[in-house]
C-alpha cells in the first residue's frame, strides 16, 4: 500500500535521512520506533507531504507522492496525526472535526461520519463546544485522532500518539489503534514507548541515525536482546 | 458637557469606520502574517470608486458598496498573486519586514496613480441626504455617518459570521492558526491566502465607501487611515472582531475629545503619540489574545 | 583592500576638485544631490544594513536636524553651530524613540518610527506653517561651494563610518544579531545597547544631512523636511545598490539622482511611480541591489570580485 524507497531527506544543508526505505502492506499496523533524533518524524512528515525529499521515492495505491503539497496527499486517502496533535486549540471540538472534513470527497457524508466518530470517542461528544485548548492531553489526543478519521483514510499515520499520557492512557491509545486498524484502516504508529509499539503491531521498523538498522515482525524484535535492553530497558 | 457629549458622537462614529479598517488589516495580518501598509491606499482607492460611481452615473455611495467590495477584492487578489504570495516561503521575521516594505512601495505607487488619474485635489460626496442630521434633544447626529456607522458593524457582522459558521470561514481560521495542521486538512493554504488577502481589501474598499460617504477623499488619505488601521490593530490585538471594533470607536472618541481640548489640529496626532505609548507599554493590545 | 582605499581617495580627490574644474552649477548641484542623498541613505543603511531593523520614519531625524538647523541658522547663529544643534536633536530623538522600541519585534519599531515621523511632520505643519525662507540679502549672498563640500564632508564621514563598521568587532556584534539575535545574545552580545548604538549613529548622520539641506535649500515648507518621500528615497538607494554594502548607497544615489533629474521627469509625478516600481521590484527579485548585479556580472565576465571595499552582507 505504501512504499518508502530510499528516501534522502535534509533541513537546508543538514540531512536527516540517509536513504530510509519501508514498506506498509494493507491492513497491517506497522511500528517504527528508535531513539529521539533518529528521524522517525522526519519520514512521516516527509510522507504527508510537509517536507520535500531531495531523493528517493514514496509510492501510496500504487502511484508516487512525493513531492505533492500535503492537501493532494490526504486527498488520496493518507492522513497524518502530527507529532504534538497540531490541533486548532482556539476552535471548538465540533470546528475542528468539520475541518477533518474539508475535502470535498467527504463533505457529503461528513454530518454522518461526525456522529460515527462520536461514538467512538464519546468523551468527546460531550464536549463538542469546548475550545480545543483547554482539553486534557488524553482528550486532545482524541480529538486529533478522531479529527483524522472523519475523512476515511485509507491509511494513518500516527507521530507519538502516547507522548504525555499518563500509562492508563497510553493504553487506551494503543487499544484504539488496533481498534482502528480492525475497521479496516491500516496504521503506522512512531513512538519511542518501544514496548507498547511492539506489543501492539505486526510488524517494525527501527531507525537510527537517520537510518533504518532493523525490521521485522514486531514479536521476533520484541524478542531480540539487543533491541529489549537499548530501547526496552528489559 | 453638552459640546463634549456631541464630540464623543462624532468620535464614535468616525471611530467606527477605523474598527473596519482595521478589522481588514488585522485579517491579511492573522492570516498571512503580513503587513499590508498600503492598506489605506486601498481604502483611499473605494473611497474614489464610489466617488466616481456616484458623480459618473449617480449611484447612491450605500448602494455602490456592492460594486466596491468586490472591486477591492479583485484588486487584493491581484496585488497578492503578483507581490505579496511571492514572500510566502520566507521565515516570519524576514517575511513581515519584506511585507513591510513592499508595502510601502505600493502606497506610493497607488497614491502617485491615483495624483495622476484624478489630480490631487479633495472630492466629496454630496447626496440630497448629506446634510440631515437626526436630533436627540440637544444633539445632534448626522444621519449619513450613522448608516455608513451602521453597515460598517453589519458588514463587521457579516464577516464574524462568515468566519464562523461556514467551511471556507473556518479554514482561513485555520490556516491562520497553523497552516501547515490545515494543509494536513486538505485545506489549500495558498488558495486560503489568496482568499484571506482580498477579503482584507475588500474590507478595505468597504471602508473606503464609507469614509466618502461622510468626508472627503484625496490621493494622500491613505497614510493616515493605515496608522489608524494599525493604531487600532495594536490597541486591539488580533483576538476578535468585535474588540477591535471597539478599539476604533474608542480611539474615535478619544481623537474627537481631544481635538476638542487642544485644539483641531493635533487630532491625528493624539492618535499617534497613544499609539506609541501602548507600543511601549503593552504590544499585545488591550483585548488582544496574542 | 588597499585597492579600495586607493580607488575612495582618488574618488574623493576628483569630487573636491569639481568645483574648481567646472563653471557649470548643473554639475556641481547635481553632485551636491547625489552627496546628500548618498549621505542620507548611507545613514538608513547603518542601521537597516548591519542590524536589520527597518526605519520607516528616518525622515524623523533628517527633519529634525533641517528644522533645529534652519531655525539657528535663520535666527543668527553661525551655521557650524547650528548644524551641532540639529545633529544633537536628531540624537536625542533617536535617544528616545531608540529605547522603548528596540526591545519589541523588528515589525513594531518599524510602524513605531513610521508613527513618530507623522507625529513629527503633523505638528512642525501645524506650529511652523509658514515658509521658511532666505533673505534678499542672504540669497544675494549664495555660494554653492560651501555647501558642495559640507554635503561631500556628510558623504566621506558617514560612508568612513559604514566602512570601519564593517571591519570592527562592534559591527561583527551587528551582523551577528541580525542573523539570530538570541544567538547572539546567548553568546553575550548585549544586543539592545548595539541596536541602540547602531540607531543613535544612524540618526546623527540623518539629522546632519537634514542640516546639509536646511543650509542648502534657499525655500521650503518645514514639514517637508519630515516628509515619507525622504525615508523612501533612502530606502529605494539603499535597496538599490545594495543594503548591508558600503558602496551600495553611494551608488544607487547617483543611479538615483541621475535618473531623477537626468530625466527631468520630477515635473510630473512621474518619476515617484517609476522609483515606487522599482523599489518593489528590487526588494522582491534583487534584495542584493545593484552591487549584488555588479559582482555577479564581473564574476561571470571571468575577473575577480571587484567590489571597492570590502562587503559587509546582505541585509
Amino acid at each position: 500500500m505504501l512504499e518508502v524507497r530510499d528516501l534522502q531527506v535534509a533541513y537546508g544543508d543538514q540531512q536527516v535521512l540517509w536513504g530510509v526505505s519501508l514498506e506498509v502492506r494493507e491492513g497491517e499496523v506497522v511500528a517504527v520506533v528508535g531513539p529521539n533524533g533518529a528521524g522517525k518524524t522526519t519520514t512521516l512528515l516527509t510522507i504527508a507531504g510537509l517536507l520535500r525529499p531531495r531523493g528517493g521515492q514514496i509510492a501510496f495505491l500504487g502511484s508516487r507522492i512525493d513531492g505533492l503539497p500535503p492537501q493532494a496527499i490526504v486527498e488520496r486517502g493518507l492522513a497524518l496525526v502530527p507529532e504534538g496533535r497540531r490541533l486548532f486549540g482556539t476552535m471548538t471540538v465540533r470546528e475542528n472535526l468539520l475541518l477533518g472534513g474539508y475535502l470535498p470527497r467527504v463533505r457529503p457524508q461528513r454530518a454522518a461520519r461526525l456522529a460515527e466518530v462520536m461514538d467512538l470517542f464519546p468523551v468527546l461528544a460531550g464536549r463538542r463546544h469546548q475550545r480545543a485548548a483547554t482539553l486534557s492531553g488524553g482528550e486532545q489526543q482524541m480529538l486529533a485522532i478522531a479529527r483524522a478519521l472523519i475523512a476515511r483514510p485509507r491509511l494513518l499515520l500516527l507521530d507519538e500518539p502516547s507522548l504525555g499520557l499518563a500509562p492508563r492512557l497510553v493504553r487506551r491509545v494503543f487499544s484504539l489503534i488496533r481498534e482502528i486498524a480492525g475497521g479496516g484502516v491500516t496504521v503506522v504508529v512512531v513512538e519511542q514507548n518501544v514496548f507498547q509499539a511492539l506489543e501492539h503491531a505486526d510488524r517494525a521498523y527501527v531507525m537510527s541515525n537517520g537510518r533504518v538498522t532493523a525490521s521485522g515482525p514486531a514479536r521476533e524484535l520484541l524478542a531480540q536482546d539487543e533491541i529489549r535492553r537499548t530501547y526496552v530497558g528489559i | 458637557m453638552t459640546i463634549l457629549l456631541q464630540n464623543a458622537i462624532f468620535g464614535a462614529l468616525v471611530g467606527g469606520l477605523y474598527g473596519v479598517a482595521a478589522v481588514g488589516l488585522a485579517l491579511a495580518f492573522g492570516v498571512l502574517k503580513m503587513l499590508n501598509v498600503s492598506h489605506g491606499e486601498l481604502i483611499m482607492l473605494g473611497g474614489y470608486l464610489s466617488f466616481w460611481l456616484f458623480t459618473l452615473w449617480g449611484v447612491d455611495p450605500f448602494l455602490s458598496l456592492a460594486l466596491t467590495a468586490p472591486a477591492l477584492f479583485l484588486v487584493g487578489a491581484v496585488l497578492y498573486q503578483g507581490l505579496f504570495s511571492r514572500l510566502i516561503r520566507f521565515p516570519d521575521e524576514e517575511k513581515l519586514k519584506s511585507s513591510i516594505l513592499i508595502g510601502f512601495g505600493l502606497a506610493l505607487i497607488l497614491q502617485t496613480l491615483a495624483i495622476l488619474a484624478w489630480q490631487a485635489d479633495e472630492r466629496a460626496i454630496t447626496t440630497a441626504y448629506t446634510g440631515q442630521v437626526l436630533r436627540l434633544g440637544t444633539l445632534v447626529v448626522p444621519i449619513s455617518r450613522l448608516a455608513a456607522f451602521a453597515l460598517g458593524f453589519v458588514a463587521l457582522g457579516g464577516l464574524h459570521l462568515f468566519l464562523s459558521r461556514t467551511d471556507s470561514g473556518r479554514a482561513i481560521r485555520a490556516t491562520a492558526e497553523d497552516w501547515q495542521a490545515a494543509s494536513l486538512m486538505g485545506i489549500p493554504v495558498r488558495r486560503t491566502y489568496l482568499y484571506a488577502f482580498g477579503l482584507g481589501s475588500a474590507l478595505a474598499g468597504v471602508s473606503g465607501t464609507l469614509v466618502s460617504i461622510g468626508d472627503a477623499i484625496s490621493p494622500s488619505i491613505g497614510l493616515s487611515w493605515t496608522l489608524k488601521a494599525l493604531i487600532v490593530v495594536v490597541l486591539a490585538g488580533l483576538g476578535s472582531i468585535f474588540g477591535t471594533f471597539v478599539a476604533g470607536v474608542l480611539l474615535g472618541i478619544v481623537e474627537s475629545i481631544s481635538a476638542f481640548l487642544l485644539g483641531g489640529v493635533y487630532r491625528e496626532v493624539v492618535g499617534l503619540v497613544l499609539f506609541l505609548l501602548i507600543l511601549s507599554v503593552r504590544p499585545a493590545g488591550l483585548f488582544g489574545r496574542n | 583592500m588597499r585597492r579600495g582605499v586607493v580607488a575612495a581617495a582618488l574618488l574623493i580627490a576628483v569630487l573636491a576638485a569639481v568645483p574648481a574644474l567646472t563653471s557649470r552649477t548643473a554639475v556641481v548641484t547635481w553632485l551636491f544631490l547625489v552627496l546628500l542623498h548618498a549621505g542620507i541613505a548611507q545613514s538608513w543603511n547603518l542601521l537597516a544594513g548591519f542590524t536589520g531593523q527597518i526605519n520607516l520614519g528616518h525622515a524623523a531625524f533628517f527633519g529634525l536636524g533641517a528644522i533645529v538647523t534652519r531655525t539657528l541658522w535663520l535666527g543668527g547663529t553661525p551655521v557650524g553651530w547650528a548644524l551641532l544643534a540639529g545633529v544633537s536633536a536628531a540624537l536625542a530623538a533617536g535617544l528616545v524613540i531608540g529605547a522603548p522600541s528596540l526591545r519589541l519585534r523588528g515589525a513594531y519599531f518599524a510602524i513605531g518610527t513610521l508613527a513618530l515621523a507623522e507625529i513629527l511632520r503633523i505638528t512642525t505643519g501645524n506650529i511652523l506653517p509658514e515658509v521658511s525662507a532666505l533673505s534678499v540679502a542672504q540669497l544675494a549672498g549664495y555660494s554653492l561651494m560651501p555647501r558642495y563640500y559640507l554635503a561631500l564632508a556628510l558623504a566621506i564621514a558617514v560612508t568612513a563610518t559604514a566602512w570601519a563598521l564593517a571591519g570592527s568587532r562592534f559591527g561583527l556584534g551587528l551582523i551577528a544579531l541580525r542573523e539570530d539575535e538570541e544567538v547572539a545574545a546567548g553568546i553575550g552580545i548585549p544586543t539592545f545597547r548595539h541596536k541602540l548604538l547602531a540607531l543613535l549613529v544612524s540618526s546623527l548622520f540623518a539629522g546632519l544631512a537634514g542640516g546639509v539641506f536646511a543650509y542648502y535649500h534657499p525655500s521650503f515648507y518645514p514639514a517637508f523636511a519630515f516628509n515619507p518621500l525622504w525615508t523612501f528615497d533612502a530606502l529605494l538607494i539603499t535597496f538599490l545598490g545594495g543594503v548591508g554594502t558600503v558602496w551600495g548607497p553611494v551608488v544607487g544615489a547617483a543611479f538615483f539622482v541621475l535618473v531623477r533629474e537626468g530625466l527631468a521627469l520630477r515635473l510630473t509625478e512621474l518619476h515617484l511611480l517609476i522609483f515606487g516600481l522599482l523599489f518593489v521590484f528590487v526588494v522582491i527579485v534583487f534584495p542584493g541591489g545593484l552591487m549584488e548585479a555588479a559582482s555577479t556580472l564581473a564574476r561571470r565576465l571571468g575577473s575577480p570580485a571587484k567590489a571597492k571595499m570590502p562587503r559587509i552582507e546582505q541585509g
